[in-house]
């Protein structure tokens, strides 16, 4: 480790933060770099100041207040639910019997087809992964007919999908994956063999999983493309976003990619918002995300919550 | 009263926190036995209306909830942020909105997190509109500086325990965000555990981790910016 390395950690080492290996090397190159010993040991001695500071006193008669202040309270007549109490309530209620009143129009194919915006086709490369053999297969609906072949090591084709109709396909597929011919040949049987869907086009980057919270489980969603090419596509969809790539897998574990970093977590809530967006609170050791993916944009929009977002 | 730090005490005599007449004198016996009772059966009994157990709980942590005010909002006002807390902790407890899911310290200390952030803001808004409170230091080249103006309101017992480093102290802590300044004060400064800190924020620990390595960073380089002459011997 070097000295720079070394004084990059200090902190996270006095915080219980530094993992792996990481103490190991931290701790020989204190013992071995007197100047770096130093530095440690001038921001333990700050931390002593602040350990050894006493607490701050309250005045004598304050628990005397509170108590006295309590029983006056306890006094009053047990707490009644106001009528805005009530209020509040009808309204909330309200507001989910709308939700889920558009959601419900939203999701029936019709209106969907109806109410869903011209999208410029993207191209899409869908992978299908068996264990233990690879099958690679189209994605587009007229290339849907081609079989994932799980005999075969690997096999590649590409296709262009225009993603509407794409999703048109998943929204009008049931819980049951093997009732919609459409996609039961190719991405359904991949993604009940807890495949690895692939997905990434100029212009888009587009989650290629199953809209089903059955195929939710067993779907991972990576990119073919390094991250570098992903950033540049995040960036281009939100400038304002470091965050690049999102992924989930079979077993609840979510994946992040930020500037080009790695943080592993897991999902700890999924969402299907409406049926272009889907959410995913996304908790790893270091921080928590929400991860909102947008169809009809054909985006991956991984935002930071609580502005806590950071990679150390 | 001696305070108990432990949240699972053993339960000896639960039944001695039925209410007394006005909350008469106890006996030095019971007085002893109260310390010994579990939260839990003290929160039992505060929400039947118990007064008397209710007090043990104030007894038991109002120093520790006064502390987290103190650091979090300044010594002036953490009396009575502690008393709303408290009296927020009742209410909360009359209507059975805690259900024991965390500690009774911990459920306490969120709220008084919470209380304390409300302060904070309402502050930040109030000096929006009215502009600075002549309470509040001026930010000068050389750190923030007390004006110079006397203050009836302090009382000798605080005079005597805000020497120069818990003021100095005070004031760079002031100079955190409201996350860091948090995060520093119940874990370099209450004494919370990683893990109980992380449950009073309700975040992981990594975060809280995260926020506590940028708060002691942040403190450490205001603190060697605006109070040089408070370093410890050897720190520069």
């Amino acid at each position: 480790m070097k000295c720079r390395q070394c004084r990059e950690r200090m902190s996270l080492y006095l915080a219980e933060a530094l993992v792996g290996n990481w103490i190991e090397q931290f701790e020989q190159h204190i013992a071995d770099c007197p100047d770096c010993a130093q530095k440690l040991s001038e921001k333990q001695q700050l931390l002593e100041m602040l350990h050894s500071l006493s607490a701050l006193t309250p005045s004598e008669d304050l628990s005397t207040r509170i108590k006295a202040a309590a029983r006056a309270q306890l006094r009053q007549p047990e707490p009644q639910m106001q009528p805005a109490y009530y209020l509040k309530v009808a309204a909330a209620c309200a507001v989910v019997v709308l939700a889920v009143g558009v959601g419900v129009v939203w999701r029936a194919p019709s209106a969907r087809q109806a109410l869903a915006p011209p999208t410029a086709p993207a191209e899409m490369t869908v992978v299908v992964e068996r264990q233990p053999a690879v099958a690679r297969t189209s994605a587009s609906p007229a290339a849907n007919t081609a079989l994932a072949k799980p005999e075969k090591s690997v096999e590649t084709s590409t296709a262009v999908a225009s993603l509407p109709h794409r999703l048109r396909a998943e929204s009008a597929m049931p819980q049951s994956p093997a009732s919609s011919p459409a996609l039961a040949s190719s991405e359904t049987s991949g993604v009940e063999e807890s495949g690895t869907t692939e997905s990434v086009g100029p212009g888009a980057v587009k989650l290629a999983r199953g809209e089903s919270a059955q195929m939710m489980r067993t779907a991972e969603v990576r990119s073919a493309r390094p991250p570098d090419y992903l950033v540049q596509a995040a960036a281009r969809v939100d400038s304002g976003s470091e965050l690049s790539l999102a992924r989930t897998d079979t077993t609840q574990a979510a994946q992040v990619e930020l500037a080009g970093r790695t943080l592993v977590g897991t999902v700890v809530a999924n969402a299907v918002v409406s049926q272009y967006v889907r959410e995913a609170i996304i908790e790893s050791d270091k921080t928590m995300m929400a991860l909102t993916t947008s169809a009809p944009a054909s985006l991956i929009e991984v935002t930071a919550r609580d502005g806590e977002a950071e990679v150390e | 009263m001696h305070i108990r730090e432990a949240d699972n005490e053993t339960i000896k005599h639960p039944q001695v926190f039925v209410e007394k007449n006005g909350g008469g004198e106890q006996s030095s016996a019971e007085a002893s036995t109260e310390q010994d009772v579990d939260d839990s059966v003290l929160v039992k009994a505060a929400q039947q209306g118990e007064a008397e157990a209710f007090g043990v709980l104030v007894d038991r942590y109002h120093r520790q909830i006064y502390g987290l005010a103190a650091r979090m909002c300044g010594p002036a006002e953490a009396d009575d942020i502690t008393q709303d807390v408290f009296l927020k902790a009742l209410d909360a407890l009359r209507r059975f909105q805690f259900h024991g899911e965390a500690g009774f310290r911990t459920w306490l200390y969120r709220i008084g997190v919470n209380t304390a952030i409300n302060e904070l803001r309402q502050r930040k808004r109030s000096r929006q509109i009215m502009g600075p409170s002549l309470d509040e230091p001026v930010l000068t080249d050389d750190g923030p500086v007390q004006r110079q103006l006397s203050d009836i309101t302090e009382e000798p017992y605080r005079l005597t325990a805000q020497n120069e480093l818990q003021q100095a102290v005070n004031e760079v802590l002031e100079m955190l965000t409201e996350k860091q300044r948090t995060a520093l004060v119940m874990i370099d400064l209450q004494g919370l555990t990683y893990e109980d800190a992380a449950e009073v924020l309700n975040c992981p620990l990594g975060t809280l981790k995260s926020r506590l390595v940028r708060a002691r960073e942040a403190f450490a380089e205001k603190f060697r910016e605006h109070e040089p002459q408070l370093i410890p011997d050897g720190t520069t």
